[in-house]
């Protein structure tokens, strides 16, 4: 298992770039690209991880597994957001309650 | 036999049978109870005591029984014989006296009153088995520190260890009964979901070693895989025990998620012991002992794993909480995971232990599928009746003795399935203490040296 | 007495202490499909049991976001998303540390190592501080573990990783101590497994709306 320092480096950077696009677009209004995009890029964050960090490029069974099973959870938990989409019209009614008393809509 | 203190087990071995039949007996008891419950005289025969007894019967012999598996194998791991066999025939004095004295008590009404199933016994009881613990312990320790070192007797060790310590929680009775419920569970569940699998996946190796004689690297390998994730999801899957006691809501998904990776373990028991069964030579004698330890391990997966996994999201159990699916689950799982393990090394073991080496297994064999047959039927049986209980009381929102009367007929299923246990039971133990020869005798001077 | 002897007895005289065939010789006395991954396969298996967890707890909070979206819309709206950035930016650059750390033990040289990794913690201790920066402004603006379905989630599942974060700190430290290879590899798979489950984490909880 070679690990090279530019390749060390080029997952940094890569990373990072990713994190920080979505850093700046984290204001984005919610929608289906957004859930998308936020999905994809985090699935390739934990493959760069798991490939170069962790060295499963050498083991590509193991990659495959793992990354199968990361990308599973960021794309269910997305597609369940899709599925039971937040009303929004209703989250905008109550954002200035949100702000004035500062608690959420709780509910047990 | 390789060293002459691995005796010490047929001693404990024989008072474990003897409760075990005491064990189902009462089970039977109960059960009428349920489907007839003014047949017998409810002044001798109260539920309460009738439950008492089988419910404490079954931890006490199932400890004798890994006491015996102990002083059984720690020799032959260790290389030595056990530091003090006197000090072994005193503990077993001391335990079955207060075991037996414990279920005696019961038939009169001596129990401690904290409604804390398992551990009614009386105070004296409970230190009574603290000593014998703490002997125990100092005997099998000394032994395994003085000889050779094995996986097998590390985490053999490291669960014998964890069952005494977790047992001195049950000293302390809190006043409060959600703080009361949750030292409970530090017993109840730290023992049958953490150390208890510590043990069965020690000698469930061991006994895969001896009988298929695959590596011992690589049985190994597997117990370690086994205990780390026995130990990842139990220790916190206790939390699946705290929903609707009053402990804080959190524990709903703290228990929920680890719980359900307890099914883990027990998927990799079974898959180890197919596995070691295929990959060794399949030539050993004691077939029986060899479907004894394969039953354990797919019981144990089923009734354990699937039965436990299948209540034990809060979602579900908020429906199911404290119904018959419970009680399906207790059946098997503790037939599957530990009644089975020590009837597994028995019959690995007694031949032995009486030199009876070259014997007629037959009766042994069936036994397994008698007893497992009726524990099976017991359990589904049992998981009808807490499927339609679930949902005539928390569903539909009938009054408990509403939805019980529905429930009648699978209560009587469940008699005839205790019946046939109870028989399988009874010819277990006559195949071991008859153990008929088969009819060659085996020629003299054939004892092979010690392998391994 | 040989194996020869042995399978000459009679089938039935050989039930005996010794019964125990000879040990059968495997090829895969290893650790089977573990053995090809790098760093201890007890590691692994504890990655493996690590991003179960996680999943399964995120995958419990699509099931009870599902029965509640505006709760968990407008609880969500509380987090900090730009502390969850930088800590996620501190992960990335602290496993980058411990990549390096690890190619330096490998290398043989164990004081580059111990800087790499010395590096890699002093950024985990950062993580640790955003997040308890985090933590103190959601809770004094009375959010806590019991306070909504979302916060209990938020609350056990960034507080579980943050656990992980100090058990990681403490591991590197004691492989910083050794700085062999093996033990390097093994302590920051750890680590690495840490920044992986905070990249899922973080996305699901603070993102995803």
């Amino acid at each position: 298992m070679r690990r090279t320092f530019s390749s060390l480096v080029q997952a940094f950077l890569l990373l990072l770039t990713l994190s920080l696009a979505l850093a700046f677009a984290a204001e984005a209004q919610a929608s289906a690209l957004w859930l998308a995009a936020v999905t994809l890029a985090a699935a390739l964050k934990t493959r760069i991880v798991l490939a170069r960090y962790l060295g499963l490029d050498a083991a590509p069974g193991a990659l495959a597994g793992f990354f199968a099973a990361t990308f599973l959870v960021l794309a269910l938990v997305a597609g369940s957001i899709l599925v039971f989409p937040t009303p929004i019209h209703q989250a905008r009614g109550n954002a200035h309650l949100v702000a004035t008393t500062g608690a959420p809509g709780a509910n047990e | 036999m390789q060293y002459q203190t691995q005796n010490i087990a047929k001693t404990y071995w024989l008072g474990a049978l003897l409760i075990f039949a005491v064990q189902v007996s009462f089970g039977l008891v109960g059960g009428l109870i349920y489907i007839m419950p003014n047949l017998l005289p409810v002044e001798y025969f109260p539920f309460n005591m009738v439950r008492m007894i089988h419910t404490n019967a079954l931890i006490v012999w199932l400890l004798l029984g890994f006491f015996g598996a102990a002083y059984y194998l720690v020799p032959e791991e260790s290389e030595r014989e056990i530091y003090s066999p006197k000090l072994a025939y005193i503990q077993f004095a001391i335990f079955f006296l207060g075991g037996l004295s414990a279920v005696v008590g019961y038939l009169f009404h001596i129990y401690a009153d904290h409604a804390r199933s398992y551990l009614e016994q009386p105070l004296w009881i409970k230190l009574g088995i603290i000593v014998a613990a703490l002997i125990f312990l100092f005997n099998i320790s000394m032994t395994v520190l003085q000889g050779r070192k094995t996986a097998i007797t590390n985490v053999l060790l490291l669960g014998l260890w964890g069952i005494a310590v977790f047992f001195l929680f049950s000293l302390y009775v809190p006043h409060n009964t959600s703080e009361d419920k949750m030292f409970w569970w530090y017993v109840v569940h730290l023992w049958v979901e953490g150390t208890w699998e510590l043990v069965m996946a020690s000698v469930l190796a061991f006994l895969m070693l001896k009988i298929t004689g695959v590596d011992r690297e690589v049985i190994e390998k597997w117990l370690y895989i086994i205990i780390a994730t026995a130990l990842f999801s139990g220790i916190l899957g206790t939390g699946h025990h705290y929903y609707w006691i009053g402990a804080p809501g959190y524990w709903q998904w703290i228990g929920s998620v680890f719980s359900s990776l307890e099914v883990v373990p027990f998927f990799g028991m079974m898959i180890f012991c197919f596995a070691m069964a295929w990959k060794g030579r399949r030539d050993h004698p004691n077939k029986a002992a060899m479907i004894w330890s394969l039953g354990c391990s797919v019981l144990a997966f089923f009734g354990a794993g699937v039965w436990g996994f299948l209540h034990t999201l809060h979602g579900v159990n908020f429906y199911t909480h404290g119904t018959q699916v419970t009680a399906a689950h207790g059946h098997l799982a503790f037939y599957g995971a530990y009644v089975c393990l020590n009837l597994a090394i028995m019959t690995y073991a007694f031949p032995y232990l009486f030199n009876r080496a070259p014997y007629n297994q037959i009766l042994n064999i069936a036994s397994f599928w008698i007893t497992s047959a009726g524990v099976v039927f017991m359990t589904v049986s049992l998981t009808f009746a807490g499927v339609l209980q679930s949902h005539l009381e928390r569903v539909q929102g009938l009054s408990y003795m509403d939805a019980q009367d529905q429930i009648g007929l699978f209560y009587l299923l469940r008699f005839g399935g205790g019946a046939v246990t109870v028989l399988g039971a009874l010819l277990f133990i006559a195949s071991l203490l008859l153990m008929p020869r088969t009819k060659t005798a085996p020629v003299a001077g054939a004892v092979p040296a010690a392998a391994e | 007495m040989g194996k020869v002897d042995r399978d000459r007895l009679p089938h039935h005289c050989r039930m005996n202490a010794a019964d125990t065939p000879a040990p059968v010789a495997t090829a895969d006395s290893d650790w089977g499909p573990l053995s090809a991954l790098p760093g201890h396969p007890l590691m692994w298996v504890l990655i493996g049991s690590e991003l179960a967890v996680f999943g399964l707890a995120l995958l419990g909070y699509a099931g009870a976001r599902a029965r509640d979206p505006l709760g968990f819309a407008l609880a969500q709206d509380n987090l900090d998303r730009l502390a969850g950035v930088a800590n996620t930016a501190l992960l990335l650059a602290s496993g980058f540390f411990a990549a390096l750390a690890n190619r330096a033990a490998h290398a043989g040289e164990a004081a580059p190592a111990r800087g790499w990794l010395a590096a890699a913690a002093l950024l985990g201790l950062g993580f640790l501080g955003v997040k308890g920066f985090e933590y103190s402004g959601e809770i004094a603006a009375g959010h806590d573990i019991d306070s909504s379905p979302f916060f209990t989630l938020y609350f056990l599942v960034t507080g579980f990783h943050a656990l992980h974060v100090v058990l990681g700190l403490i591991i590197l430290g004691i492989v910083a101590r050794l700085a062999t290879p093996a033990a390097v590899e093994t302590g920051t798979a750890f680590w690495h497994m840490v920044d992986l489950i905070w990249l899922v984490v973080f996305p699901c909880l603070y993102l995803m709306r």
